[in-house]
């Protein structure tokens, strides 16, 4: 690494600079670790472009270095308050750590809504405190592994909060299994599924424990992700088969971190599936003399093999319709999920969730934010968790306040168990969206054998295609039909 | 500006002095991705200066600007090169007629039939160029992923020719609005910005270089109101700085100094471009609320 000659430590002997390169190294492939730990994905080239920038900046100014290693090794909005977090931890020194963590974000002028720095920014840090922080930085650096990774700490966790990201340390270093740091934002959506979660507690004594369960298994799903294909065994086929064919809402809390993973994948697949790029077309339109000329260039130019133009397809919209309400709490994980997953990749999707009312949660995923952070924000704000089920009425609300977005080539996606009061008058509804849209298609999560005994889901295949979904391979397969027809 | 010679500080200057106004943050990234050679991926909602940054670059090193505007079905023969078909026709028959010397296969693959699309012309070019891709979350994954060899190496494949090298290393300017995830591939291969909506102070600072007949009483009380506007979470489309700067500029022609609600009413669709936006915001916000701004 020829980098490593050129970062500049003024004010110390060759000896010195030496001895603080390689502390310097020590300390960033250690921070690196910790942000690795936190979830930012970070490769080995990104750490050589961190010190080819660090060799850009004045090293003692702590501002460059924080921009210099945010800019090189943090690549999404969303992974910068960890990233704040652990360099605050690891490079402020310790008079500001003292001062508790909001003080350590002053005096950084973001490329944002931060309190107002005219004129000053990155040379302001080191005015402000008039030290050598270059030399404080080595000091800092000298401290013990141990140390620097209870520094990672975030502030505010409890003991046992702090106990268990220790522990997770411990994992990492091959010792006993614990728990991952993501622990506490898991908790954190944990508390927000309360709501939800009580208003089915009713109906788990009837069905068994899988609906409970499911709650804290959202949870544990961000937080074992890390550590899922780092167990032995992990990831084999069969296992992964038996789970693609396992009734979403009895999948064990210990599958769920897997269960997000193909979740995320399947959309994926949706949203790369309806690329328009390289789609045949049957129609001819006008002769494409560029192709044409092209193709006959090895015919001497004459015209043999005639291309046509063809019309350029648009994507199509997709309306996503999840049903949250009480009697869809079993398949939590599966909504959840399908909603985050579908609405993060497909470019333009509207998504909206309901149960007795209707409610818009598009703007919640333009955020950028990661899974937990967006779930718990839109369960917090969004009153229709776990109550019980009016499709007429939310379609009601759909057609009045959100009409403008049907089109005739935009798709409706409902995501419901068809359980719903006012079957008939909701119905009316279905009807209407469907005859103003391409298709409607309704994922449902109950077994195809019972539809036809079933008044309502009699009234909606009428206006719907309706598919059974209640395992990943059913949502696989539904995704690689040609559900899509572009 | 040459950028051997490039400063933190003299880069900041530069970008004032060409009407940028940014915190040094800002700066420091891009000095970073200047120095390294590497591309500046650029994300942030729309309206907020990401792709006049690759505009201030070019004035700021007189390189000229080439700009490849993405959208959905860009591929590779709209984005890198094109074999001109017609020239190569021609002289097909031309050869036939007995005109012109003996023509190798090889002849007709040569630099003088291939017509260069944006990512060609900037690593072809001799001199220095900055390369503006924008909106690149539009593209598709198969197109990003063609993209990488462009930014990791500076060179492209040309099945009929070989490889092409850059001449030299051309500034490159990558902006997302952050309608999809940009693949990790691609954002490995950049120093990574992202641009937020200015705060209250940054923008008076920007309308008062921009649109300088509204004043600073004026400008202050447009930057209140956008910006209790932008904090609604309610409406599609948050207004862009340049709304801001229209919405100053209209209020200065209709010979208003302050904002009221009677010049709200009248103005706020220069600053909220759809119906239900407006409704919203007169619901939620209220117009009296944003006229209040002046007293804040």
């Amino acid at each position: 690494m020829k980098n490593e000659t050129s970062v500049p430590l003024t004010g110390h002997s060759s000896n010195n600079i030496e001895n603080g390169i390689n502390i310097l190294l020590g300390r960033l492939v250690e921070f690196i670790h910790t942000l690795r730990r936190r979830d930012i994905r970070i490769s080995v080239s990104e750490t050589m472009d961190a010190l080819a920038a660090l060799s850009q900046v004045d090293i003692t100014d702590l501002e460059q270095v924080r921009i210099a290693l945010s800019a090189t090794l943090v690549k999404s909005q969303y992974d910068r308050k960890s990233f704040k977090d652990v360099f605050g931890a690891y490079f402020s020194p310790p008079e500001i750590k003292m001062q508790g963590p909001n003080v350590r974000g002053e005096g950084y002028a973001e490329s944002g809504p931060q309190p107002e720095e005219a004129g000053e920014g990155p040379v302001r840090a080191k005015k402000e405190s008039d030290r050598d922080w270059g030399k404080e930085f080595l000091d800092h650096a000298r401290q013990s592994v141990e140390q620097n990774e209870r520094l990672a700490i975030k502030p505010g966790w409890t003991k046992r909060q702090k106990k268990q990201f220790i522990e997770t340390i411990s994992r990492m270093r091959g010792e006993s299994r614990s728990e991952d740091p993501s622990a506490p934002l898991a908790r954190k959506a944990g508390n927000s599924l309360e709501m939800w979660h009580e208003e089915v507690k009713k109906q788990v004594d009837q069905q068994g424990p899988s609906a409970d369960q499911s709650f804290q298994s959202v949870l544990k799903s961000e937080l074992d992700k890390t550590f899922v294909s780092l167990a032995p065994g992990s990831g084999a086929k069969s296992d992964r088969e038996s789970l693609m064919y396992e009734d979403m809402k009895k999948i064990a809390e210990k599958d769920f971190p897997r269960v997000a993973l193909l979740i995320k994948k399947l959309s994926r697949r949706l949203a790369t599936r309806i690329s328009r790029r390289y789609l045949k077309r049957r129609r001819r339109g006008r002769l494409d003399i560029r192709r044409t000329i092209r193709k006959n260039i090895s015919f001497g130019g004459t015209l043999i093999d005639l291309k046509f133009h063809s019309k350029k397809v648009q994507k199509p919209r997709i309306i996503l319709i999840c049903d949250v309400s009480g009697s869809m709490a079993r398949y939590a994980v599966f909504v959840i999920q399908f909603i985050y997953g579908l609405s993060n990749v497909v470019k333009g999707i509207e998504s909206f969730i309901f149960s007795e009312d209707l409610e818009r949660v598009t703007l919640y995923f333009k955020k950028g934010a990661g899974f937990v952070d967006t779930m718990s924000s839109l369960i917090e704000r969004s009153g229709q968790w776990g109550m019980g089920t009016n499709l007429y009425y939310s379609l009601d609300t759909f057609l009045e306040k959100h009409r403008r977005l049907l089109s005739p080539s935009a798709y409706v996606l409902i995501v419901s168990d068809a359980q719903t009061i006012q079957p008939l008058k909701a119905a009316a509804n279905l009807r209407e969206i469907r005859n103003r849209v391409k298709d409607v298609i309704w994922l449902n999560t109950l077994p195809r054998e019972t539809w036809y005994q079933n008044m309502e889901i009699c009234e909606f295949l009428k206006y719907c295609r309706m598919f059974e979904c209640s395992t990943l391979d059913q949502l696989n397969r539904v995704l690689n039909s040609q559900m899509l027809t572009v | 500006m040459d950028l051997k010679q490039l400063t933190i500080d003299g880069l900041y200057k530069a970008f004032e002095e060409q009407g940028y106004i940014c915190e040094k943050s800002l700066v420091v990234t891009v000095f970073l991705a200047l120095k390294l050679g590497k591309p500046l991926l650029v994300e942030g909602a729309p309206g907020v200066g990401k792709t006049e940054i690759g505009k201030v670059l070019s004035r700021v090193f007189d390189a000229e600007l080439i700009r490849l505007q993405c959208y959905e079905g860009l591929d590779e023969n709209k984005a890198l090169y094109e074999w001109n078909y017609q020239k190569q026709l021609l002289r097909i028959q031309l050869q036939k007629e007995g005109v012109g010397t003996g023509m190798v296969e090889r002849d007709l693959f040569s630099v003088e039939y291939l017509l260069e699309r944006p990512l060609l012309k900037a690593i072809n070019s001799e001199k220095p160029v900055v390369l503006l891709i924008d909106e690149v979350d539009k593209v598709e994954e198969e197109f990003e992923a063609f993209l990488f060899e462009l930014l990791s190496d500076f060179q492209v494949s040309i099945p009929e020719m070989g490889t092409v090298i850059a001449r030299q290393i051309p500034i490159v300017v990558l902006t997302s609005n952050r309608e999809r995830d940009i693949s990790d591939g691609l954002k490995r291969r950049c120093v990574y910005l992202f641009i937020d909506y200015p705060t209250v102070d940054k923008e008076v600072r920007i309308l008062q270089v921009k649109a300088p007949e509204a004043g600073e009483r004026l400008s202050r009380e447009v930057a209140r109101a956008v910006n209790l506007i932008r904090a609604n979470d309610g409406i599609g489309k948050k207004p862009a700085i340049s709304e801001s700067i229209d919405w100053a500029r209209a209020l200065v022609a209709l010979g208003v100094d302050t904002l009221s609600q009677e010049s709200i009413k009248q103005t706020l669709n220069i600053v909220l471009k759809n119906k239900e936006d407006i409704e919203t915001i007169v619901r939620e916000v209220g117009v009296k609320a944003l006229a209040a701004t002046q007293k804040a």
